[in-house]
């Protein structure tokens, strides 16, 4: 064979080998492929377990309205399920048993999982059924059962439904304890089919309820995270060690390469011995040795050193001129030692030896004795490749698993690669993503401006960070955090960019949570006032657009003051709950519910174009509302009252809607609570005439325009004046005197009268100290209190004050109070009117016979006197009822001990009928209309009155 | 496999087919739908299909080579021009044998999240091996369809251009899926009130649908297919089934796939989509008309007692589930 042949043989089998080679390497590639596939699909499984606890959440708690989010939840998730199922039948290696088992348990968990599931969705149509049907017929057939009956399927229903929230046992024992009492009282009255039903509905909720609750605690137990993140630890692990095989199939590939070159090294030497033989061959061998990128030298037989390459002169750059033709191998390995400081070596399988030298370099190398004598050296600079290698490695790992997802597109914005990540958080697989542009993703919630922008950016200084919205698979639209940096080449241009993103969607959840918080309220969940204006302002500009109108209900709870009271605020709370619940119970999502304050809400109900809709809507209100609420076990019942008033009908601004509204529900709380009323512009007149009342009151407290005059109250036996009672006049510039019966309910409402009432028990206090001191009159002086003062101040303290202040004595004053004060036989107001009592002043009860005339409670209450309303003495005359009542209660006054004034006595028929019936004391006009002190005194003096 | 993929629109009272791109706006399946928050969806208007593939398994449904004695295909017992069903109690396979379940409807099947009265089909694919080789259906063996089909060079020929394994029990069900995805009815009156026509659907219908959630109806139909994605017993409210009725292994229903007692009379609920024209009813027949079938869910699922009035509306409703097959072209 000719020299020139072998080489050219040579050549052939070292492609061939590399081919070989490359082939092992790729099918390699291939399985480490497979295995990162694996774990992207264990982990798309993760996160599936994760949704598929979200989604079962949602629908026992009836948040789906359709299954087919869940149904397609499962299908993905059976979809990876049956890959995996794929990949443990796939696996090469029956050596790793362990992979093999996780990934079976994890397709048992799965499956139970996803037959939980099923068995969940059963349950939850049966729960949602009975719990709609118990609803809607406690609602509809109310008349047809007993009250005990409605009261406790009531109570058995809300417990119920707190069961179904909260699942505890505590609750579902009290549920089913009221139920048990709801079957006997049923098995012993004679009820309907009706009520039959109505049993068995709650026996299959709380069938469905308790089935719920098992199978949501299973899922949660249940899940799959622990066994996945195994499985997970496990395939990487495999990938590692895969990857690291790899590497050795890139050292048999430059074994290859050595035993070729060895037989190169035997041609030369061939050449050599004949050394004439062919110049030309020589020259060929040569030509392609120097180009090779080993490092290359050939020592003969006598060890003198023959030929070496380019490469391998490079590599020996220290030795200088010292590499030269005849070297002996012993100068050469003398000369390497000395420049050449090894840090490392690694001896190989085959005799060859992996160097790392000082200055990082790291270089394989082989001395191969030649078996006709001579030596062949080839090195291979492997620094390159081991940096890679390392660098790959280590990148590799981050790419597949970072938590953030990774994008790499090329220079014409196509993707080319993703990460794991990237899959997880857009829904997108590799395969297809790979090819398209990233426009997949877009939102379409930025305009192309913004995109400008950020194009423009990147041109410029080569990244771009910010947020941004883009679209999941699903359609989902969600925000993240994006960087893009822009890879150049040598030259400048563009080669690659890299999108680094992470999902701020929690993030901005609590972003969403502090907007929440300043616009909603935390108890109800409803809008709050800020919200609402916006709302209405949005309504308003949408209803002058087209051209439509809108209504706006003013609701308030009716005695729910007196609730908070008796049963706690507790209670009260969950009061204000139970009607949020309502209310959005009756109104579309496109209206909006808000609570303002304390028991008051209001309802924008946009497009309310017909009036018999707005009535019918108002209706279901009132009915609905006005339903007995189960409260901590105990049944309460209350109303609303709802003022209702329309853009643009009534008001065009929000300000001014608002006071219509508010108007109209005061006007529907005259007419008796839980009713309705439609704004009416007198109302808006009246509002106005309050306000500017208001404004003047303040005015003439600071200016001092309020005086106080005294009607005298007469002893009807001895015609002489006891005492008088202090009544307030308001000498108003512009408005002249004006009534106490139109300014007082306004002071009460503002709470001015808590001030007025001071002013007036303190100027009555100083005049008629003033008589009895310094005029030496035993007339005493009575003054009204408003409950008002009773809640608000220390009245006990103020009159206390005022007494030592003004120097009368505290027999002299009798405090008038009104009945209303009683009734609620509260605790505090007997404590009060006890420690009144103590210091000595009289009480007396006004107004007595209008409200809740009961003399019985009297009897525990500190009282001396009882002022006997003037509307039963104007007839007392005309009506012998009138007559037998004020009979009755001089009667019963008496025998209590109790004094008895009569008011507005006018003539003289009812001062005798009074004086037979032994009445103790009478004031009127048949006597003297009030009077300023001066002119009292002066009538007193004149003796027109007689003391 | 990225060719022949075509891309089918139709149109709300019309048919328009037409490449790719959804363009002039157009595309009505992108039209935001006005009720979004009901539980039924609608049927999107559009979807993809592998045009080939589509009009192998057209073939294939109606082909009768596919039964052991050459007389039955599909088609047969699933009358496409018939709302996908026979309006038989029970069907009847080769040789005049009876089956023992009614049959379901093809159309919209691809919406349900199992196949078969019992669920024990994963998915089409799967459940279109289960007639042919069942001995009262098509009575088959898969060897003989095969050499059959090889037979004819034209079915040769097809499975050749669309699958590298040629023709096999996996490729056959594959072709009829790829044809039963396309039996969707669309377009729906209910569904063009649910994408925001308030006027497609009549008084009459609006009350019957308030009266289907009133009842809690929609508990169990829901979704896109107004049912067809979960399991339920045949009497969750009161049992229907007792020792006399029970007459066949049929009416354990999933509890033949699970063999658990939990799963006695549990079937799949099944679409409401075209059940106005599929009578009789329920998974043995047994029941011959809508009204009936209203009658019996009301008090054995849901414990209500319906009026006629009532009965007469929820069944006008489900009319207006209904909508059109358009057979997709190439």
């Amino acid at each position: 064979m000719k020299s020139s042949q072998l080489i050219a043989l040579l050549f052939v089998g070292m492609a061939l080998t590399i081919a070989l080679t490359f082939h092992l390497f790729k099918s390699e590639t291939d399985e480490i492929n497979s295995l990162a596939q694996t774990i992207q699909i264990a982990q798309k499984v993760k996160y599936l377990d994760t949704k598929l606890n979200e989604d079962a959440l949602k629908a026992a708690s009836f948040k789906l309205v359709h299954f087919d989010s869940l149904v397609k939840t499962v299908q993905s998730l059976t979809l990876a399920r049956t890959q995996l199922n794929q990949f443990v039948t796939d696996i090469p290696d029956k050596t790793r048993p362990a992979l093999g088992e996780q990934i079976h348990n994890l397709i048992l968990e799965t499956d139970y999982r996803i037959e939980l599931i099923e068995q969940l969705k059963s349950k939850v149509a049966l729960a949602r059924n009975s719990s709609n049907y118990l609803l809607s017929s406690l609602r509809a057939r109310t008349n047809l059962l007993s009250t005990e009956i409605r009261d406790l399927s009531i109570r058995t229903l809300n417990d119920l439904q707190g069961y179904q929230i909260f699942p505890t046992p505590q609750r579902l024992q009290s549920a089913q304890d009221i139920l048990a009492r709801l079957k006997e009282i049923v098995a012993i009255s004679s009820t309907g089919k009706a009520v039959e039903n109505l049993l068995r509905h709650m026996d299959v909720s709380f069938a469905a309820a308790q089935d719920i609750s098992m199978i949501q605690t299973e899922l949660l137990q249940k899940n799959s995270q622990q066994t996945i993140d195994q499985l997970i630890t496990t395939l990487q692990t495999v990938q590692m060690s895969r990857s690291n095989t790899t590497n050795g199939y890139l050292f048999l590939l430059l074994i290859v390469a050595m035993m070729i070159f060895m037989a190169l090294a035997y041609a030369v030497l061939k050449w050599h011995q004949a050394s004439e033989k062919s110049h030309k061959n020589a020259q060929l061998f040569e030509d392609a040795a120097s180009s090779m990128s080993e490092g290359f030298a050939f020592f003969g037989p006598d060890d003198k050193l023959i030929f070496w390459n380019a490469t391998f002169e490079r590599l020996y750059k220290a030795l200088g001129e010292r590499l030269k033709r005849g070297m002996s191998l012993e100068e050469f390995r003398a000369a390497q030692k000395e420049t050449e400081h090894l840090v490392q070596r690694e001896a190989q399988p085959d005799g060859s030896y992996l160097d790392l030298t000082k200055s990082g370099q790291w270089i394989l190398s082989s001395n191969t004795p030649m078996s006709h004598g001579g030596r062949a050296l080839v090195r291979v600079d492997l620094t390159e490749q081991k940096r890679t290698q390392n660098q790959l490695q280590l990148a590799a790992t981050v790419f597949q698993t970072a938590s953030e997802a990774m994008m790499v597109t090329n220079d014409n914005n196509i993707i080319e690669m993703v990460n794991p990540a990237f899959s997880q958080i857009t829904g997108y697989t590799e395969d297809e993503v790979i090819g398209k542009t990233p426009q997949i993703l877009s939102s379409g919630r930025h305009d192309e401006a913004y995109y400008r922008q950020m194009f423009e950016e990147l041109q410029t200084s080569g990244t771009w960070q910010g947020e941004i919205w883009n679209r999941r698979k699903n359609g989902e639209i969600y925000p993240e955090w994006l960087s893009i940096t822009t890879i150049h080449d040598d030259d400048g241009g563009m080669v690659k960019r890299v999108s680094l993103f992470t999902d701020i969607t929690s993030r901005k959840k609590s972003e969403e949570r502090i907007h929440y918080q300043a616009n909603y309220d935390s108890l109800t969940d409803l809008p709050n006032r800020n919200l609402f204006r916006d709302r209405l302002t949005q309504s308003l500009n949408l209803a002058k657009r087209n051209d439509q109108r809108v209504a706006l209900f003013f609701l308030d709870i009716d005695n729910f003051k007196h609730i908070n009271d008796t049963l706690g605020h507790i209670i009260g709370d969950e009061l204000l709950r139970h009607v949020a619940d309502r209310l959005r119970s009756l109104f579309r999502n496109s209206d909006t519910i808000a609570r303002l304050s304390g028991d008051e809400f209001i309802i924008i109900i946009n497009e309310a174009n017909t009036d018999t809709g707005v009535k019918l809507l108002l209706d279901r209100v009132l009915e609905c509302l006005s339903l007995p609420y189960v409260l901590d076990g105990n049944t309460t019942y209350t109303s609303v009252s709802v003022g209702a008033t329309f853009y643009p009908d009534d008001a065009t601004t929000v300000d001014s809607l608002l006071q219509n509204a508010d108007a109209a529900m005061f006007k529907a709380k005259d007419l008796g609570r839980n009713t309705y009323c439609f704004f009416t512009p007198e109302m808006n007149s009246r509002a106005q005439e309050r306000h500017d009342m208001e404004v003047a009151l303040h005015k003439a407290m600071e200016k001092g325009h309020f005086v106080l005059h005294y009607q005298p109250i007469i002893d009807p036996q001895t015609q002489t004046v006891k005492t008088t009672e202090s009544l307030v006049r308001w000498e108003c510039p512009e408005r002249g005197l004006v009534s106490p019966g139109k300014f007082i309910p306004v002071a009460e409402d503002t709470g001015l009268i808590v001030p007025m009432g001071e002013w007036i028990l303190r100027q009555a206090c100083f005049d008629a100290a003033q008589w009895v001191h310094e005029d030496g009159l035993d007339i005493g002086v009575s003054v009204n209190l408003s409950s008002r003062q009773f809640q608000r101040s220390d009245i006990v303290k103020i009159v206390a004050d005022t007494l030592a202040q003004t120097g009368l004595p505290a027999e002299k004053l009798t405090l008038e109070i009104t009945e209303s004060l009683l009734v609620d036989d509260d605790s505090d107001v007997l404590n009060v009117l006890r420690r009144l009592r103590d210091l000595g002043v009289h009480l007396s009860i006004d107004d007595f016979g209008t409200g809740y005339s009961s003399l019985s409670y009297l009897k525990r209450f500190p009282i001396s006197t009882l002022k006997i309303d003037r509307s039963f003495i104007n007839d007392v005359l005309n009506d012998p009822e009138d007559a037998a009542l004020t009979q009755a209660i001089l009667s019963m006054a008496q025998s209590l001990g109790l004094k008895v004034v009569a008011e507005g006595v006018e003539t003289q028929g009812q001062n005798d009928f009074l004086k037979e019936r032994n009445c103790d004391l009478i004031q009127g006009f048949f006597y003297s209309k009030p009077l300023p002190r001066d002119q009292l005194m002066e009538k007193i003096y004149s003796q027109e009155l007689r003391i | 496999m990225l060719t022949h993929k075509v891309r089918v629109f139709l149109m709300a009272g019309g048919l328009f087919l037409g490449a790719a791109m959804p363009v002039h706006g157009q595309n009505l399946s992108d039209t935001p739908s006005l009720h979004v928050d009901e539980p039924i969806r609608p049927i999107p208007l559009s979807h993809e299909v592998d045009a080939k593939k589509v009009a192998l398994g057209d073939r294939l449904f109606h082909e009768t080579l596919l039964s052991g004695d050459n007389t039955v295909s599909c088609a047969t017992c699933h009358i496409i021009d018939n709302y996908g069903v026979d309006n038989q109690k029970v069907s009847a396979g080769i040789e005049g044998k009876s089956g023992t379940v009614n049959s379901p409807t093809v159309m919209n099947s691809r919406f349900n999240f199992a196949q078969f009265w019992d669920g024990r089909a994963a998915n089409l694919q799967e459940q279109a091996k289960g007639p042919v080789t069942n001995p009262i259906e098509m009575g088959a063996v898969w060897e003989d369809v095969i050499t059959k089909l090889q037979g004819e060079p034209e079915y040769a020929q097809a499975f050749s251009d669309l699958y590298e394994d040629d023709i096999t029990p996996d490729t056959i069900t594959d072709a009829i899926q790829h044809y039963e995805y396309t039996l969707n009815t669309v377009n729906s009156p209910f569904d063009q009130y649910l994408r925001g026509n308030d006027d497609a659907i009549s008084d009459q219908q609006k009350r019957g649908y308030s009266l289907f959630k009133e009842f809690g109806c929609v508990a169990c139909h829901q979704g896109i297919n107004v049912g067809g994605n979960m399991y339920q017993r045949m009497g969750a409210f009161i049992p229907y089934f007792n020792k006399e009725n029970t007459n066949s292994k049929d009416d354990l229903g999933r509890y033949n796939v699970t063999k658990n007692e939990r799963d006695l009379h549990v079937f799949k609920v099944p679409s409401l989509r075209v059940a106005a024209h599929t009578a009789p009813y329920f998974h043995d027949g047994s029941v011959a008309t809508l009204e009936e079938a209203i009658n019996i869910m009301a008090r054995y699922q849901l414990g209500h007692d319906i009026t006629l009035q009532e009965n007469k509306d929820i069944q006008a409703f489900i009319q207006s589930l209904s909508g059109a097959y358009i057979k997709a072209a190439e």
